[in-house]
């Protein structure tokens, strides 16, 4: 257990050489990492445990779906996790798809520990960046849910930068009515101040919060 | 042209039959077989017609009564009889009537049978006028002389065939005329010195015997005026010694052998014999006088023949006939230049100098003067042909030298193509390889990281060793297999398992059939399907087949591009390599021209896989085509058992 209560992140391989996935496998393992193989994309997709944190090393040259079609499976899961790429064809193409599909590295085969070790160690800060991130959203969330249409339409001309005379004109209240709403939506989303509130607001709403 | 008389002649006398030959046969076209032949009817005719003719007879119509001494098929008297036959046929017009008797006491002896012809010649002849007799032969003579008063009293007589020497004790009286032989020193020299013109001396043998020594005086006495000649006579030898001098002889010298009656040792010889034995050893031409040594080895001389007896005779005849001759003339018989055509060939002598009138006696032309033409057409044929063979030949062999070229350039084509298909398939030759370096360096690191806890495990470090070993091994057998692809020069044949050929092309086509997200899927006839072949090859074939399956399946969904390889042994021994896919297939006339090099449908092929792996089938006695299928193409490589 991670000291934010996760439980300690694994690292995936998926490889369909059983050589390659046991070796590196003993590699991990002496390094000091969780790790879990897998012999293909299919495979790694039934059985993975999307909430538990980590990162995947992948082989590019997968039977069936391979290593790229697997990166944008799970994007469009929603369930992403940093992926490294494996290639021992070290073709220039395939390299240059994997990275703008957000690769964290793409390696080459026979790949030295210490840069194997490297890449993973920065797949793992970008994971829990990611995770620490999620919870944050979530947060905001479910304090976004707590708010009643009114409240909301004052946080809207909040973050909107207009004046509470302003919004009452707007809405049709009295000034003083959009004060208390107001105050209870500071107090609602956990805001220090109006501009962490707004801060709040646009990094984690997403168009879908307002449509 | 002599020659071609001669070859004309030849080719009438066959069997090796001494038979003469003259410049007078080139008158006469039928063969002396024909001519006895005539001759004989003749007589019968005569015979028969003998009453109407002696009634229809007036002054020209002459009669002539032949009396030879032995019987009618001695050629010698056919010849004779030729040469008068000749002389009257010429002369005589409109006809006349030839009779002919043969006293022959050497087959009917004694006086009984004599006694017989005496009394059928005078019934015959008795009251029959006869114009001439004509006797040939001593017995013929002596019975002229005895008997021809008693039948025929008026008919002159007119003898021949008979030399001095038998006319001695004779009682020639008048009406009787003859030809005698007579010999021809002079022409003999003469025939000599035709053939041999570079001859310039002379070598003259005779014997002890006083006769010999009179033939040496007569000889020294002819020979005295000739010019331009050495003479050596000799005499006083045994037959022994005649024999070395002759055999010590030149080839450009003249020898004569006279007659050897008897030698410097008395021992006595029949001189037709003893010159033989000369001849026979020596080294220079031998010439002589007597016809009795044509035959046993002299070369020739100039004698009286036959056949000019019979010519002399029968014009004696007519000039006695005609009141142009004396109360009896006797005058000798003309000699002929007589030849042995052997001998001329064993000394080397060139008919073509021989005077025309010569005889030339057993003649036994050569295929060549025989058959020159029909020689020369076959051999022309021949040498034709074995141009032609020649020609054959060595157009077979630039034709397999070219081959063979064709061959070498077809399988460094292979070469360069697996190569070049290697290169295509970098990638996953890469992979290949770099599967097992990526375990063996990650399993050395995971090791080296396992050595530094305490303690150890070492369990796992020595089953991490065993992999690494493993993993070497594994690289090494790729390496081994693209080194067998790779390599060029002499394609080995050996016995191969062909689903073994498809496993290890598989295992290096694998990762690049994943990247194409190709499914590959193998059905593998049960155990070993031993073939005849090049490993190298076969797999470039299965390779391409592979390529092109994967190439023809670029438009389907992922979900769809199925390939499929299977083997199998077919009843009849052979075995197959089929590789289906699930592409477009090819329409029926493209299933042939795809074997065409440079044809290709691809935008960046060059065309030439299918055409050398069509190559490569050949070379290893097999087919490859394309076959019926519902879906897709479907190819097939059937090799013939081993």
């Amino acid at each position: 257990m991670t000291a934010n209560g996760d439980v300690a992140a694994v690292i995936h391989v998926v490889d369909d050489d059983v050589v390659v996935l046991r070796s590196l496998g003993r590699l991990l393992a002496a390094s000091g990492h969780a790790h879990e193989s897998h012999a293909s994309a299919e495979e790694f997709l039934a059985r993975r445990d999307p909430e538990r944190a980590g990162c995947a090393i992948i082989d590019l040259c997968l039977p069936g779906v391979d290593g790229l079609a697997l990166q944008s499976r799970m994007a469009e899961s929603d369930a992403m996790i940093p992926v490294i790429f494996l290639t021992g064809r070290g073709d220039i193409e395939s390299s240059v798809r994997a990275m703008k599909c957000g690769a964290v590295d793409f390696l080459t085969k026979p790949v030295a520990a210490s840069v194997l070790l490297g890449a993973i160690e920065r797949a793992l800060q970008i994971a829990a960046a990611t995770r620490a991130a999620g919870r944050e959203q979530a947060t905001f969330d479910a304090r976004l849910a707590l708010l009643t249409p009114r409240e909301r339409e004052v946080l809207d001309g909040v973050v909107a930068g207009r004046l509470n005379k302003q919004i009452a004109w707007h809405l049709g209240v009295a000034e003083k009515t959009v004060k208390v709403h107001r105050a209870r939506v500071m107090q609602k989303m956990n805001a220090d101040s109006v501009a962490d509130l707004v801060r709040r607001v646009v990094t984690h709403a997403s168009p879908r919060h307002w449509t | 042209m002599y020659a071609s008389i001669v070859r004309q002649i030849g080719t009438r006398c066959r069997g090796g039959m001494p038979t003469a030959v003259t410049a007078a046969d080139r008158r006469r076209a039928a063969g002396p077989a024909i001519r006895v032949l005539t001759v004989t009817m003749l007589v019968a005719l005569v015979g028969v017609f003998c009453s109407e003719a002696r009634a229809a007879r007036d002054e020209q119509h002459r009669r002539f009564l032949v009396l030879y001494s032995s019987h009618s098929v001695l050629s010698a008297y056919v010849e004779a009889t030729e040469g008068m036959k000749a002389v009257f046929d010429d002369t005589l017009t409109p006809e006349y009537e030839f009779y002919a008797e043969y006293r022959d006491l050497e087959r009917f002896p004694g006086p009984d049978a004599d006694r017989r012809f005496i009394e059928e010649i005078y019934a015959r002849y008795t009251d029959l006028r006869l114009d001439a007799i004509i006797a040939l032969g001593p017995q013929a003579i002596a019975f002229a002389l005895e008997h021809r008063d008693g039948f025929a009293p008026e008919a002159p007589v007119i003898f021949g065939g008979v030399t001095s020497a038998s006319l001695e004790g004779l009682d020639l009286r008048d009406g009787f005329h003859g030809v005698v032989g007579a010999f021809e020193l002079a022409g003999t020299l003469a025939l000599a010195r035709a053939l041999q013109p570079e001859a310039r001396r002379v070598v003259v043998l005779t014997g002890s015997a006083p006769f010999d020594k009179a033939w040496r005086a007569r000889a020294e006495e002819e020979f005295a005026g000739v010019e331009g000649l050495a003479f050596d006579y000799v005499s006083g030898l045994t037959l022994q010694g005649f024999q070395e001098l002759a055999a010590g002889l030149d080839r450009e010298t003249i020898l004569i052998v006279l007659t050897i009656f008897e030698d410097a040792s008395g021992r006595r010889f029949i001189p037709g014999n003893a010159a033989g034995r000369i001849a026979e050893r020596s080294s220079a031409p031998v010439y002589g006088v007597y016809s009795t040594y044509v035959g046993v080895g002299m070369v020739g001389g100039v004698f009286a023949t036959f056949e000019s007896i019979g010519i002399a005779v029968a014009e004696l005849a007519l000039r006695v006939l005609g009141g142009k001759a004396g109360a009896s003339e006797i005058m000798s018989a003309p000699a002929t230049p007589v030849v042995d055509w052997r001998q001329m060939e064993r000394f080397g002598l060139d008919v073509e100098l021989l005077p025309a009138s010569a005889q030339l006696l057993f003649y036994d032309p050569t295929a060549w003067q025989r058959h020159r033409l029909e020689i020369m057409l076959a051999v022309g044929f021949i040498l034709a042909q074995s141009g032609m063979i020649v020609a054959l030949v060595v157009q077979d062999r630039r034709k397999r030298a070219a081959e063979t070229e064709v061959a070498s350039r077809r399988l460094e084509l292979a070469h360069l193509s697996r190569v070049a298909q290697l290169g295509e398939l970098s990638g996953a030759v890469a992979h290949e390889l770099n599967q097992p370096l990526t375990s063996i360096l990650a399993n050395a690191e995971a090791a080296t990281q396992l050595l530094s806890r305490r303690p150890p495990d070492m369990a796992e470090i020595r089953a991490i060793l065993a992999d690494i070993a493993e993993d070497d091994r594994r690289a090494a057998r790729i390496i081994t297999e693209l080194r067998g692809l790779m390599t060029k020069g002499p394609t080995d044949f050996e016995t191969i398992d062909l689903n073994d050929v498809v496993g290890a092309t598989v295992r290096l086509a694998r990762s690049e059939l994943v990247v194409r997200e190709i499914h590959v899927g193998t059905r593998l006839a049960r155990g070993e399907l031993p073939v005849r072949g090049n490993k190298a090859q076969l797999q470039q074939v299965l390779l391409n087949l592979m390529l092109n399956a994967a190439d023809a399946m670029v438009e389907l969904g992922p979900e769809a591009r199925h390939m499929m390889i299977e083997t199998r042994s077919r009843t009849d021994g052979w075995c197959e390599l089929e590789v289906r896919d699930n592409g477009p297939g090819l329409a029926g006339e493209l299933r042939e021209s795809a074997f065409r090099a440079f044809s290709s449908t691809k935008a960046n092929g060059l065309g030439l896989g299918l055409s050398i792996c069509r190559t490569i089938a050949q070379a290893h006695g097999g087919t490859l085509a394309f076959e019926e299928s519902g879906r897709g193409a479907r190819i097939v490589l059937a090799l013939p058992p081993r």
